[in-house]
């Protein structure tokens, strides 16, 4: 009768551990605040559904989104905030991007994909270009929202588009990078051999992304056709920086390399204390690369030597922001750090889904 | 620890299998199922030997909690009923040893399941981390060009709850029946009681967790259930479960459950 007993707390007790993974699970937030900074404002959308405007000098709340009064929020923000004029453009996991008030917050209008939308948006012409976990590109007018048109790919899209030459480049989780025309009709696409999770660069007549199957690739722009590719450790899911002739990605091995934009060759590799999944920042010379570990690296964009690190978190998967001498990191948990870009020093640290 | 020797090895198992068996999740999770029951067999046989054997020494314990009913003879009864589990071989924590050694597997089950199929960028940054670079002896496949899964499967997509809740119905439906199968005869009502209502919640709770739940879970416990049910079968055959089908099917002959080999034809 004991043993019974025994066996019936155990199993009840399994059934509780998984009732309560599954709550806490469902509960959880399925992404990491994103960035953007212009005009002395700093743009974060938040994992908890709701986006800050926050003065970059200070770290002081200018506005949020839904309002305070409002006690929900929408779908979680991965997406980078985009300024388009006074609008401000980022798309949720509640399946909207959400066009706000750049000023002040308020909602001016939104657009609906069928999927959460994780991928930055990109305008050019007066077009807003997002891709959706609904599998498609989607075209919008950016004054008004209305869509233009749709081009739809096998898999979720999570990468930020790139546009150039009547052009658009976007990758997709289905293994390919599609090159579309501005009417939504395809030109050429690039077969992998493993997804592709982040954004596509387009330097010159140069398209350059990473890839599930471990590589950095570069084609070209006009006809798709392969120019070289720089195999890593592990996958490249950020975006690849391109700054003159030099392409700086993070790789999930743990190494920020740098390689030659022409050539593919490497110039130098940077061995990080964790997986680096954030597209790098740079300026001035200096590249800033997060860690999933929780630190951010800056390194001499020449060299490749380390000038300062920091760790200010568990886990840093957002993209690093730079703004005249100030570097912006937001950790997992959703804390914005402000830090002297030269020295690494902490100017402001806040974090705006606790604050009240 | 927990992730080296548990959780990757499965989760790897389950995208082995991925990409041997067509790409299809669904039969992945279903051979992933019973291959590790399969591993497991010997502690569960070990659990329903056990079982038996502590059914079977069941009337002389109640003997002996009649005899020594006075507080006063606790000591003795405890030196009788130790003699009596070595008369019948039983260890009073026989079948809890194999219960436990297959949690640890249930659970690194549960979650590699849970973490083959990332609904979001968060997930798959964690799916990144546990992923083999190789499956080593099969280089022609790599395990990061097999992600993200493909999770349809028959009218499912296994990365989410069933939206016609017939998963959650299969998995309660097949709980309840493996339950009834192993449940013992009782002749105590509080004891019985226990036992109905104990019946009655498990498949309840796990039929919602798999409301809830990515439907990959839940046809992880059907198929569970259902290779439990089988081996249960046999084991001692269909058990109390025989006397709900008769019910079911009008017959008023429905005899009290006998134990072993109830209801299963001898041959």
């Amino acid at each position: 009768m004991k043993r019974r007993n025994l066996i019936l707390a155990l199993t009840l007790g399994l059934a509780a551990v998984l009732a309560t993974s599954c709550a806490s699970a469902a509960a959880a937030h399925p992404s990491w605040p994103s960035m953007a900074v212009a005009d002395g404002i700093l743009y974060v959308g938040s994992p908890t559904g709701r986006v800050f405007a926050l003065q970059a000098a200070s770290g002081a709340e200018v506005w949020r989104f839904p309002a305070a009064t409002e006690r929900n929020g929408k779908g979680a923000f991965l997406a980078e905030p985009l300024l388009v004029g006074s609008s401000l453009n980022i798309g949720s996991f509640d399946h909207y991007i959400y066009v706000l008030d750049a000023n002040t917050g308020s909602q001016q209008r939104t657009m609906a994909t069928k999927g959460p939308v994780a991928a930055d948006a990109v305008t050019v012409d007066g077009i807003l270009y997002v891709g959706s976990q609904d599998k498609s590109l989607y075209a919008y007018e950016a004054a008004t929202g209305r869509k233009e048109w749709e081009f739809a790919t096998d898999n979720w899209i999570w990468g930020k588009a790139a546009v150039g030459d009547g052009r658009v480049y976007v990758g997709s989780l289905d293994h390919k990078v599609y090159c579309v025309d501005t009417t939504g009709g395809k030109l050429w696409e690039f077969g992998t051999d493993g997804g592709i999770p982040g954004g596509v660069t387009l330097s010159g007549d140069t398209v350059f992304f990473g890839s599930m199957d471990n590589k950095v690739y570069a084609v070209d722009a006009a006809t798709g056709a392969p120019r070289w590719t720089f195999a890593t450790g592990h996958w490249v899911w950020g975006r690849p920086l391109v700054v003159e002739s030099t392409v700086y990605v993070g790789s999930l091995d743990s190494t920020v390399y740098a390689l030659d934009a022409a050539t593919g060759a490497s110039r130098w590799r940077f061995d990080a204390d964790g997986m680096v999944r954030a597209t790098p920042a740079y300026a001035d010379g200096v590249v800033y690369a997060a860690t999933e570990t929780g630190s951010l690296v800056a390194l001499e964009a020449a060299t490749g030597r380390q000038k300062w690190t920091i760790k200010p978190g568990t886990s840093i998967l957002t993209s690093p922001v730079v703004s005249g001498d100030t570097v912006f990191v937001a950790t997992l948990d959703g804390t914005v750090h402000a830090l002297d870009a030269a020295t690494g020093v902490t100017r402001w640290s806040a974090n705006p889904s606790t604050r009240k | 620890m927990w992730n080296t020797l548990i959780f990757q090895p499965l989760l790897n198992l389950l995208l082995f299998l991925y990409s041997i068996l067509g790409r299809n999740f669904g039969l992945a999770v279903i051979v992933f199922t019973v291959l590790v029951r399969l591993l497991t067999l010997p502690f569960t046989q070990m659990q329903a030997k056990s079982a038996k054997a502590s059914q079977a020494m069941q009337p002389k314990l109640k003997e002996l909690e009649a005899k020594y009913r006075d507080p006063k003879d606790r000591d003795k009864m405890a030196q009788e009923q130790m003699k009596l589990y070595k008369e019948y071989g039983v260890n009073p924590l026989g079948c809890l040893v194999p219960l436990l050694i297959q949690m640890p597997i249930w659970f690194g089950l549960y979650q590699a399941i849970g973490t083959a199929l990332p609904q979001n960028p968060l997930q798959l940054v964690n799916l990144a981390k546990h992923i083999y670079p190789s499956f080593g002896f099969l280089s022609s496949v790599v395990p990061s060009s097999l992600i993200p899964l493909n999770p349809r499967f028959l009218w499912l997509d296994l990365g989410k709850p069933d939206p016609w809740f017939i998963i959650p119905i299969l998995t309660a439906v097949t709980m309840w029946a493996q339950q009834k199968m192993m449940s013992p005869a009782v002749s105590d009502p509080q004891q019985q009681a226990m036992s109905q209502s104990l019946e009655l919640t498990m498949p309840f709770m796990f039929a919602w967790i798999t409301y809830s739940a990515a439907s990959g879970l839940g046809l992880y416990f059907v198929a569970t259930n259902l290779v439990g049910i089988a081996q249960q079968y046999f084991t001692s055959g269909w058990g109390a479960l025989a006397n709900v089908l008769r019910r079911g099917a009008g017959s008023d002959t429905a005899a009290p459950a006998k134990g072993k080999g109830y209801g299963r034809k001898k041959r």
